[in-house]
């Protein structure tokens, strides 16, 4: 018997992503039994599809619902006499993108788990699990169901990474995540613990009503809060981890961590510093003096900052002297945390929107630039040198092409969507008047583009060394991953602006999203230019 | 104000030729199979001859119009339009067809016919190309609509289109025959030293737009202009280390350049020779009837510009008499056929702006339209010469050719008397009406303007006599297993030849002094200078007296027969005496086959230094060392080695110390925040 209070539905993205990692494993226990009746095995791919499927139709029910619940503009609060989960159109728009990165990731695993010959149906429970946990996270009002959705999260990764059990560096790389990532978990409970000290309360909405800024108690449990996301985003310097893990993790792992993660990062970051932390900084602080200012402290803004200016340094640096393209893109995917951070330490309601959209495209280009590293696995083995792109254009030229796009993408190149979203982060930050941020990212975009163009020059100046054996099609999940992701990159860079899409508030913060059409940006930029 | 005549039909005197051209083009570039050679010849004569008849059509259109208007005017559209109120710049896609334009149209595309139709004949037998033939015509439609937009555009702007346009066409037909690098190099050498010309025509149509608008009229359209002068005729421009100087002149001076880059004057007239690289009829076409001659055209258009500007005009007066004097002094020493009738060109191109600084502009254009006629007859004569000798073209390997090439021979004897000067042919009358204009204007020195304009015209008919001595007369030095090879030209060779020829002998007529049309009892008998002079400034013509019209020509026919008589005498008579003369003034002689140095002189001076700088300090030091070694490399090389030699460390692989890393993280942040 249910409360008629307790307002179930907004459990229903969570719930949709938890029902069908369960499903999958009954169905796999069940397939398994049913061998011993039917006296011969199962064929595997048909078993991994049907299961691929179960989990793709369970989080297409949850897309469908955020869908829903976006458009119906609801603010819904699970258990109002306690209240620890709000879906509200923020949570939904974050879930909807978190959903979309989870059913991309399903699609593109399918047949790369076959090659690589770990085609077990935990994989796509502990998925869905992760996925559920996420979903949580940007979810909750409350400290509480945060950090049970973090751990939700967690778990299933660090068993994700080792899912490849035989090879040694898969193994590595989910020690090493399990370790530093309790480490990080530690840290972020014991800021929460501290703030419960200092507010008396877990909630968001008590943070922001009972926080005294001059109290060393509640400063020390926010910046201990803001250092377990940094870790979960893998800002700079709390970044190590994301190098040797996104390297040993199977490469479909790798492509779900890196965009899914870092989105839920920052978006439960965002939801955090929205519902808790507007009495925090007192209205006009100092490096954000404009009327949209205000909601982030001066000195947390400070070290957001800080935070985004070494991850871009440090980031591509690192990734000039990769010589591997699952760590090249660690780090790329470190400094386009920096990026973010820079969206969200600005601070004003252009700047979070950008972050937001920011992410939507990080999360295609990053997505496809994986997924061609998923669809060039062969022969049990993922295809993880530079060099080995050598002369990729004449042996797959679609795959090159798509590959160029994807890190024009990332380097933020026009008409890509990477080149509107850089923009519009670093025009939001000079508007609040973080001029050295701007400059910063924009330098080491420059820099970013020796680390990314790399792989085009290899891919179409350099005779091909070792693609003979290639096979000679993507598969049918990879190749929709990959047109999905091309269409969205380019579609939210070229497609003429249509308006707000999306415009909606969280707390006090109110965020417009828009597609931006080449024009409206070029005369920005232009009145930017001309002032 | 002129009143402006609608007139759709101009658009495709100009289109025509471009639309054979971009067929050609794209058979060649794009469908890559060979077009069947009736085809071939059929668009590209056939849009030509089509252009010819429409501009005719045009031209009886014009003198049908009543007496008030004068210019038929074809809009297409706006070309570029920007800006509100008086800081506008509107430039029309729009084709002017007054008088001047006429003249020159008909001369384009009527020479331009003939010599389309010669090249069937010429370009025949031309095997050192796959697709030449269509290359060839293609290139040639392109330079006759280039032509055609420098001559009918009603503005700067679109005649500067054509002004390029033709650069490039004879940049491509220099060097048609691009295997030969040496032909290539002369095809270089032409466009780069019409860049010189290029850039003072921009900067001319920049001075005098700014000024222009300063005055709150920007207009680039000539007639327009031409009505917005008054405003702008005093106005002054500061120039760097010169002062302030009028606009008038500087733009005029300005302009001059260009022409004097286009229609090869001292001091930039060194790519005209070596022009002759490309096939005959290109050089007939292009480097002696139409496109050497834009710069003289263009000069007649802006006509109130330099008769508002006496030092504009001194200077273009006196830039055409010294170039009249040093090509016709060069033109004696060639021995190369097509090399005498280039210094030639060079000389006569000389004379044209001799009359036009003296303000004869109609004397400049008449002179224009006879030497296209005789010019051209004398390049296409020789090149039937050529062809029948193999391609061999110097006259030391010549002589005697009458008895092989009677036909040849007559017909090219009427282009020599006519360019000599000899009445009643054409030459006689428009040099003798440019030598009246010399003789009464009042540019300073024009007495010594007079007297050079006077040897010149002797020593033209000494070099042509001679010329036509060593081709035709005397003893044959033709090889012998040749000889007998040699044959007269085809019909689409020949025929052209004849319509040129009685072009030559009769066009004097069309321009006929009014002193002998009052021998003839015609009234009105100068019909061009008056059918044009409405269009074009009247500065400095001057009411001439018949007696002095009389003497002059009496003066120069003089120097001509001198020149017939000296020649005939030195190299017929006693064919001994050149090489005589030759040993007696050593230095003389070379100065002069050495072209009085000034290849030589640009090499040193301008194209060593040039391309030592570019090579040694621009090209290795600052591009190869500081913005690609230092700027670009550099730069990476800093990245990198900052990635690989210091960050790289901390990345050590083991969990305790990243954990390290993150627990001084987290202290600083903390730190921070507590403060």
């Amino acid at each position: 018997m249910i409360p008629e209070t307790i307002f179930v539905a907004v459990l229903a993205p969570i719930g949709f992503a938890a029902i069908g990692a369960m499903l999958v494993l009954l169905g796999e226990v069940l397939l398994s039994r049913s061998q011993s009746f039917l006296g011969r095995p199962w064929n595997a791919r048909l078993v991994g599809s049907v299961l691929a499927g179960v989990s793709m139709l369970s989080l297409l029910l949850g897309l469908f619902v955020s869908i829903q619940w976006f458009a119906s503009g609801d603010v819904q609060v699970f258990n109002p006499a306690h209240p620890l989960l709000q879906l509200d159109r923020f949570s939904a728009l974050a879930s909807a993108l978190i959903i979309t990165a989870a059913l991309l990731s399903c699609a593109l695993a399918t047949y790369y788990l076959e090659v690589v010959g770990i085609n077990h149906a935990e994989y796509y429970a502990l998925l869905l699990l992760a996925t559920a946990g996420m979903l949580t996270m940007v979810t909750a009002i409350d400290f509480l169901p945060l950090f049970v959705g973090l751990e939700l999260m967690s778990i299933p990764l660090y068993a994700l990474a080792g899912f490849d059990r035989r090879r040694l560096s898969s193994n590595e790389s989910a020690l090493k995540y399990f370790l530093i990532g309790s480490f990080a978990s530690a840290v972020l409970l014991y800021g929460v613990a501290l703030l419960y000290g200092a507010t008396g309360s877990t909630s968001f909405a008590a943070l922001r009503e009972g926080f005294d800024p001059q109290s060393p108690l509640a400063l020390t449990g926010l910046g201990l809060v803001v250092v377990g996301f940094a870790f979960k985003i893998s800002a700079v310097p709390f970044h190590q981890w994301a190098p040797d893990v996104y390297e040993g993790a199977p490469s479909s792992v790798t492509a779900y961590m890196s965009v899914a993660v870092k989105a839920t990062g920052v978006l439960a970051l965002l939801r955090l510093l929205a519902l808790g932390a507007a009495p925090l900084g007192g209205v006009g602080a100092t490096v954000l003096d404009g009327p949209d200012a205000g909601l982030l402290d001066a000195s947390l803004g400070q070290v957001l900052g800080g935070l985004a200016a070494l991850s871009m340094i440090v980031g591509n640096l690192m990734a000039v002297i990769q010589d591997n393209v699952k760590r090249l893109l660690a780090y790329s995917s470190v400094a386009h945390a920096g990026y973010l951070l820079v969206g969200v330490a600005a601070g004003t309601a252009e700047a979070w929107s950008a972050a937001v959209f920011y992410l939507i495209v990080y999360t295609f280009m990053n997505l496809g630039a994986f997924a061609i590293v998923v669809a060039l696995a062969q022969g049990g083995r993922d295809c993880e040198r530079v060099a080995s792109f050598a002369g990729l254009a004449r042996a797959r030229p679609g795959l090159a092409a798509l590959m160029t796009i994807f890190l024009l993408a990332l380097t933020g190149i026009p008409p890509t969507a990477g080149f509107f979203a850089k923009f519009g982060v670093f025009s939001a930050a000079v508007n609040v008047g973080l001029v050295p941020l701007a400059i910063i990212g924009v330098v080491m975009s420059v820099v970013s583009v020796y680390a990314y163009l790399r792989i085009p020059v290899l891919m179409y100046m350099h005779e091909p060394e070792e693609f003979a054996g290639a096979p000679a099609q993507a598969q049918s999940g990879e190749r929709f991953v990959l047109l999905a992701c091309a269409v969205a990159v380019l579609a939210l860079g070229i497609l003429p602006n249509g308006g707000t899409l999306l415009d909606f508030s969280l707390g006090e913060q109110r965020f417009a999203l828009s597609v931006p059409s080449v024009l409206d940006w070029a005369r920005a930029a232009v009145a930017f230019l001309v002032p | 104000m002129v009143n402006v005549v609608e007139s759709d039909q101009l658009r495709w005197i100009v289109l025509l030729p471009l639309l054979a051209a971009a067929y050609h083009g794209v058979m060649l570039g794009i469908v890559r199979r060979p077009t069947p050679r009736w085809l071939i010849v059929g668009l590209s004569c056939g849009s030509v001859l089509t252009s010819f008849m429409l501009s005719c059509l045009a031209f009886w259109e014009l003198i049908q119009l009543p007496a008030e208007s004068n210019l038929l005017l074809d809009d297409v559209y706006t070309w570029i339009g920007s800006g509100l109120g008086a800081e506008n710049l509107t430039a029309e896609l729009a084709l002017a067809f007054d008088p001047l334009a006429a003249v020159m149209c008909l001369v384009v595309t009527g020479v331009g016919s003939l010599i389309h139709v010669y090249s069937v004949g010429y370009m025949e037998g031309d095997q050192r190309d796959d697709c030449g033939f269509q290359r060839f015509f293609c290139y040639l439609n392109l330079f006759t609509f280039s032509m055609l937009v420098l001559v009918l555009g009603d503005s700067l702007v679109l005649m500067f289109l054509g002004w390029e346009g033709v650069g490039l066409c004879s940049y491509l037909l220099i060097g048609f025959w691009y295997m030969d690098s040496h032909n290539a190099y002369c095809g270089s050498k032409a466009f780069i030293v019409n860049r010189v010309g290029d850039l003072g025509f921009l900067v001319g149509l920049f001075v005098l737009f700014g000024a222009l608008s300063e005055a709150g009229t920007p207009v680039v359209a000539f007639r327009d202009i031409a009505a917005e002068f008054g405003g702008i005729v005093d106005a002054t421009v500061r120039l760097p280390f010169l002062g302030e100087a009028r606009v008038v002149t500087v733009a005029a001076l300005c302009f001059f350049l260009g022409a004097v880059g286009k229609s090869a004057q001292l001091p930039l007239h060194v790519w005209l020779p070596d022009a002759m690289a490309g096939p005959t009829p290109v050089s007939a076409l292009i480097h002696a009837a139409t496109m050497v001659t834009a710069g003289v055209y263009m000069v007649c258009r802006m006509s109130f510009l330099y008769a508002a500007s006496p030092e504009a005009s001194a200077v273009v007066a006196w830039t055409g008499a010294l170039t009249a004097l040093f090509g016709a002094t060069l033109a004696i020493v060639q021995t190369d056929v097509k090399k005498v009738l280039a210094y030639s060109t060079v000389s006569q191109l000389g004379y044209m702006f001799l009359a036009a600084g003296c303000g004869g502009f109609s004397a400049a254009l008449f002179h224009l339209g006879t030497h296209a006629f005789f010019k051209a007859l004398l390049f296409l004569g020789a090149g039937s010469v050529i062809l029948a000798l193999h391609h061999e073209q110097d006259t030391e390997k010549m002589g005697g050719l009458r008895r092989l090439l009677p036909v040849t021979h007559w017909l090219f004897l009427v282009g020599v008397l006519a360019i000599g000067g000899v009445p009643p042919l054409a030459g006689f009358f428009s040099k003798d009406e440019i030598l009246v204009a010399a003789y009464v204007s009042e540019v300073p020195g024009h007495a010594w303007l007079y007297r050079i304009g006077l040897v010149t015209a002797g020593l033209t008919a000494f070099y042509m006599w001679r010329l036509q001595c060593r081709m035709f007369y005397g003893r044959s030095r033709v090889e012998p297993g040749l000889r007998e090879r040699v044959e007269e030209p085809d019909g689409w060779m020949s025929n052209p030849l004849w319509i040129l020829a009685s072009l030559a002998a009769l066009a004097g007529f069309v321009g006929l002094p009014q002193a002998w049309g009052d021998v003839l009892t015609v009234s009105d008998s100068n019909s061009l200078a008056n059918f044009v002079s409405p269009v074009l400034a009247a500065g400095g013509s001057h009411a001439v007296e018949n007696g002095t019209e009389y003497g002059v020509a009496l003066r120069s026919l003089a120097a001509s027969l001198a020149g017939f008589g000296l020649a005939h005498f030195f190299y017929l008579r006693r064919p001994e005496l050149p090489g005589k003369l030759r040993k007696a003034l050593p230095s003389v002689h070379r100065l002069l086959v050495h072209k009085y140095y000034v290849d030589e002189l640009y090499d040193a001076v301008l194209v060593r230094p040039l391309v030592a700088l570019s090579e040694r300090v621009l090209y290795r030091g600052v591009d190869a060392k500081l913005i690609d070694g230092l700027g670009v490399e550099g730069t990476a090389r800093a990245v990198r080695a900052l990635a690989a030699h210091g960050l790289k460390y901390a990345q050590t692989g083991f969990s305790q110390s990243y954990v390290f890393l993150m627990l001084l993280g987290a202290l600083a942040v903390v730190g921070y925040l507590v403060r």
